[in-house]
């Protein structure tokens, strides 16, 4: 069913963006689904009048928590300890899914259902498990859809947002052998009805964390559909895996957060299920784990923490606003970057995570309009952190010998108006004859795939010369 | 060294202020909580009608009752005959005498206290997921979201509100705070000692949109969530 075959891969992401530009049917998938969310998430951040200073306390508690990370996560480990849970520390994605792997096959487990986790995407977890030789079951429908059509998640909170009702109605009858529907109601009763059975077998639940509350070692996990809380309130045990940066203060901070994250994810007030989750299961409750793992993975967070730049890029909630809102990925998809953390954000974080060789057309993928910068919740500078990665990658390139003499000339003519004013009266002289039909001009590098504008008749100089004429004479 | 002593190392070796002591720390937080308090969020009102509106706006079916005898015969009628229920083992439900009412409309009911759900108790776990109903008591309603809180204890499992087709929540009206943030305190105390395991705040029925963001009731929770706020429940 797929039709694309380049892997999705950082280093592939020309080929990939190649691939997906020219297919109406998967733009229109995104399309759909990114000014959906916009458009919620516009009218219920309408709640708040004062929605930038919240913007602001959020990121200065980001900023304040990652200053004091060492002390936080001493905290954390301590009350989370006390409270029953088991806390694992991982330095990379190797060790986070061999840690998780070797609970998870103890003592003869064999089935895994696991709720939607980026940091489970990021050190590709569920093949670990399935390698580990677990059935590792994706229990969030969007992920379910993918894990069936073996393809890597597209959104970081819509995983199959890239694919049309059709396509999942197809991929439903051909691998769970039903009658074909594109009912959406329908299809999501045929999951149900395969998972539940599924939760109610499963020996392990793995999860994901979205806040970590330091002053009690509290976990925060927020989900729509109930996978999570099935998956952390069936099973014997419950693994879950987290980044350092997730830790918050306390309480009150999380309320705010939990305020701003629903809201900039889905436009939701508040999402269905908010789970705070302290320790294992305690004498006299009726359910949950008998063993809670909390697995604190580094994987290159602290090489972003002593970045003085990028450092920022951790404060990251993950509600994909900046995807939504990005005109790249509203074209492109999050398969087109090719990296499990697409759009704004992934675009400075993967270089960090998958080593800035291999991922180093990511941070070229955007136009720089600053969209995401102004819908980013904790405030991240995204466009400039993008420019930061440009300007870094740029100077170890030290780019093409012919680009450099260009970028030379073109200074020192732009530093004289003379000059300038001539070489402008040059092009509009000349331009004619690279004339492409009405698309613009043909030119060779840039223009290759895109039509270079052909310049207008007369310079900005001049139309500004006779209007201030004009104006005089009236 | 381990991955546990590089990580502190590593996080040691960075903080901002290398000499941030504990006091700053302190003090930069209470200067944050300060920013945090002033906002609008955490100033509206413990509004009624706002929770009910809110509410029903995520999708909750909701009614107002003025006491536990009309909430009662609210309920026995919602329910039906005929159904399988579980109840929580709380206090206001025993006062409402709903396993009598129940056993009445020849619906089965148990209550939580009732039921070995042991981790391994196989058979506890299916009667939960083939129960109609799983009717639970409320720590606290948030009047700017519609959702309230529910906890994990020996009265009331984490299942009672996850497993049964339709989850009933009764909430008296003095338990509406205006947002999550007086809620706060609530889940300090629930995280700690004599708390609980499992706090949920539970804004909606069991959703999803992850096919072309159609909205779906139901995906693995309960597919219908009720709230019955009770004004008086002396
Ligand atoms: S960078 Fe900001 S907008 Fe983008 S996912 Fe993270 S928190 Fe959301």
């Amino acid at each position: 069913m797929t039709k694309f075959t380049t892997p999705i891969e950082p280093e592939n992401i020309k080929l990939l963006i190649a691939e997906r530009i020219h297919d109406p049917q998967l733009r229109g998938n995104i399309a759909r689904a990114t000014k959906t969310s916009l458009v919620k998430r516009a009218v219920v951040v309408e709640d708040f009048p004062d929605w930038e200073e919240m913007r602001g306390v959020a990121h200065d508690i980001k900023r304040h928590v990652m200053d004091n990370a060492g002390k936080y996560l001493a905290q954390f480990e301590e009350r989370a300890s006390s409270a029953g849970a088991q806390v694992h520390f991982a330095a990379d994605a190797e060790q986070a899914s061999r840690i998780v792997c070797d609970i998870a096959a103890r003592h003869g487990r064999r089935v895994a259902v696991k709720s939607k986790s980026m940091t489970g995407e990021e050190i590709d977890l569920t093949h670990a498990l399935e390698r580990a030789g677990l059935e590792a079951i994706e229990t969030d429908l969007g992920e379910y859809i993918i894990q069936l059509a073996g393809e890597p998640p597209s959104h970081i909170t819509a995983p199959a947002l890239h694919k049309s009702r059709g396509e999942i109605g197809q991929l439903f009858a051909e691998k769970l052998g039903i009658a074909y529907s594109d009912d959406p109601e329908y299809l999501t009763k045929v999951a149900r009805r395969i998972l539940r059975e599924d939760f109610l077998r499963a020996d392990v639940g793995v999860s994901g964390v979205n806040f970590a509350v330091a002053e009690s070692g509290s976990i925060c996990i927020v989900e729509n559909e109930g996978n999570a809380r099935l998956s952390t309130t069936m099973p014997k045990v419950h693994i879950a895996v987290m980044g350092f940066e997730k830790l918050l203060p306390d309480f009150e901070s999380l309320s705010l957060f939990l305020n701003m994250l629903g809201r900039s994810a889905t436009g939701q007030r508040i999402t269905c299920y908010t789970s705070v989750l302290t320790g294992p299961r305690r004498a006299g409750e009726h359910d949950g784990p008998e063993e809670l793992h909390i697995v604190v993975l580094d994987n290159g967070r602290t090489r972003m923490l002593s970045d003085p730049q990028l450092r920022e890029a951790l404060f990251c909630i993950r509600c994909g606003a900046c995807m939504n809102v990005c005109p790249v990925y509203q074209k492109i998809g999050g398969h087109g970057y090719g990296s499990i953390y697409p759009g704004p954000i992934g675009s400075i974080i993967t270089p960090v995570f998958r080593g800035v060789e291999r991922a180093a057309a990511m941070p070229f993928a955007s136009s720089l309009c600053g969209a995401c910068s102004e819908i980013c919740p904790v405030r991240i500078d995204l466009h400039h952190l993008l420019m930061t990665w440009r300007e870094r990658i740029s100077e170890k390139r030290q780019g093409k010998i012919a680009e450099r003499i260009a970028m030379r000339l073109f200074q020192f003519i732009a530093a004289r108006t003379a000059y300038f004013d001539f070489s402008g009266r040059l092009f509009r002289m000349f331009a004619p004859l690279l004339r492409d039909s009405d698309r613009g001009l043909r030119t060779p590098v840039w223009g290759r795939t895109r039509a270079f504008p052909a310049p207008p008749e007369k310079s900005f100089k001049q139309l500004w010369a006779e209007k201030i004429e004009r104006e005089g004479e009236a | 060294m381990s991955a546990r002593e590089n990580l502190y190392a590593a996080l040691a070796g960075m903080s901002a202020e290398p000499s941030a002591s504990d006091m700053e720390k302190g003090a930069a937080l209470q200067s944050l909580q300060h920013r945090l308090r002033a906002l609008e969020f955490g100033k509206r009102g413990a509004d009624v009608d706002l929770f009910l509106f809110r509410a029903a706006e995520a999708g909750t079916k909701v009614h107002r009752c003025s006491s536990l005898q009309e909430a009662a015969s609210l309920l026995s009628t919602h329910i039906g005959t005929g159904k399988h229920c579980i109840l929580a083992s709380d206090p206001l439900i025993d006062r409402m005498e709903l396993s009598r009412i129940l056993a009445g409309n020849q619906c089965h009911s148990i209550r939580v206290t009732d039921a070995d759900l042991g981790v391994h108790n196989a058979d506890a776990r299916h009667g939960y997921a083939a129960a109609d109903f799983g009717i639970t008591v409320a720590q606290a309603g948030l009047a700017d979201s519609g959702a309230i809180l529910i906890s994990s204890s020996q009265n009331e499992s984490r299942s009672v509100s996850l497993l049964p087709v339709e989850h009933v929540a009764l909430l008296p009206a003095d338990r509406i705070v205006p947002s999550l943030l007086q809620a706060a305190p609530m889940l300090r105390a629930m995280a700690g000692d004599g708390g609980t395991s499992a706090a949920t705040l539970v804004g909606g029925p069991s959703k999803t949109a992850d096919i072309e963001k159609v909205l779906v009731t139901g995906v693995h929770g309960p597919a219908v969530l009720t709230i019955i706020v009770i004004e008086n429940t002396v």
